[in-house]
């Protein structure tokens, strides 16, 4: 059974053999490719009339990408839960006085959060002066799969939310206290979304 | 719009570790109370000692730091309750009611009026002045 490196080396041979791009499609469906699989060998050269095939750039994986947005992510994750735990004490402590515990989460989390935000500011503000310098970083494979977990992450993470609140609805749980912590995670999570939502469609425009 | 939502998120940020701060304090306050917790359990401590739980009745003594009064209320290798203060060095203050009813008491490093319940509010502790707990009792109950 072929695979997509054969796909890249048939299209591109067709290409030098002078074959339409229609003509190429027809072939790789009646094989058995399927039209997005076709669509992404076909979009992988340039439509220029010089030959041979001139190859488009593609996204590119290095360890050092890795490293910078698996930790880039890793913070964010790790700043954003802990967020929602200083705000959810506080809440707490809005409502009940005596609680102990509240105090020992408030100083952990705020601890994480004098670590974690100076370090995720510094890591992304050094990505963006990075990716102004060299675009060509925006195609990073990595990059868009972390963009995509964080949205993933942060999706599932409203959803649980949304699903709590009508559980708590249902069982006559949902207090103005119960709405307030709920709503912390909405405003974390949801801002947490939108933020990479607008930074993936800005990557997928260039 | 990714500069808004990071301004905004980051606005949270700094609220969430400025409220914190205000409510639970600084590393002097978290200091005091964990100084308060010690100080209570030592109250604790001197409470079932002079109760003096599984022995007859008998007299309370005339100062705390006697360790004849109850043996059996020392530790494993015959350690007694602590008597002072570890932070002041200060004898807690036991008060003989009469020959069976006594009051213990501390005085605490934290307002108590100022941190309400948020410090260790417990069962049978009676606030006597601004930061001053007690723990009354008496030896007439021999069973645990």
């Amino acid at each position: 059974m072929a695979n997509r490196d054969d796909l890249s080396l048939f299209v591109r041979e067709a290409l030098i053999a002078g074959k339409s791009r229609a003509e190429i499609t027809t072939a790789l469906l009646h094989a058995g490719w399927s039209p997005p699989e076709v669509g992404d060998a076909l979009d992988g050269w340039d439509e220029t009339p010089f030959s041979p095939p001139v190859p488009k750039p593609r996204a590119a994986v290095s360890a050092r990408d890795f490293f910078v947005y698996a930790l880039t992510f890793a913070v964010l994750i790790l700043g954003a839960f802990n967020l929602v735990i200083v705000l959810q004490a506080l809440i707490d402590l809005g409502f009940a006085e005596q609680d102990h515990a509240a105090d020992r989460e408030i100083r952990w989390g705020v601890a994480v959060l004098l670590t974690t935000v100076p370090l995720y500011l510094w890591l992304t503000l050094r990505e963006r002066r990075k990716l102004a310098r060299n675009p060509a970083l925006r195609r990073s494979a990595i990059r868009k799969w972390m963009i995509h977990i964080g949205l993933l992450l942060a999706a599932l993470t409203l959803l649980g939310d949304l699903i709590a609140t009508i559980y708590a609805l249902l069982t006559g749980d949902l207090t103005a206290q119960f709405l307030l912590k709920a709503g912390a995670v909405v405003v974390i999570a949801g801002g947490i979304f939108l933020y990479y939502r607008s930074v993936g469609q800005q990557a997928d425009r260039r | 719009m990714n500069k808004i939502l990071l301004i905004l998120l980051l606005g949270l940020v700094g609220g969430a570790i400025t409220g914190g701060l205000f409510v639970v304090g600084g590393p002097g306050r978290a200091r005091a109370e964990r100084q308060d917790t010690v100080r209570l359990a030592d109250l604790r401590s001197l409470h079932t000692y002079l109760r003096c739980p599984g022995r007859s009745k008998r007299l309370l003594p005339v100062a705390l730091d006697d360790i004849s009064y109850c043996p059996g209320s020392l530790g494993a290798a015959g350690e007694a309750p602590n008597f002072r203060d570890r932070v002041s060095n200060e004898s807690y203050v036991y008060t003989r009611l009469d020959d069976h009813r006594f009051e213990i008491c501390a005085t605490m490093a934290l307002d108590l009026a100022k941190v309400r319940g948020r410090l260790v509010y417990e069962k049978g502790v009676v606030w006597r002045a601004q930061n001053v707990i007690c723990l009354p009792g008496d030896n007439e109950v021999h069973t645990r």
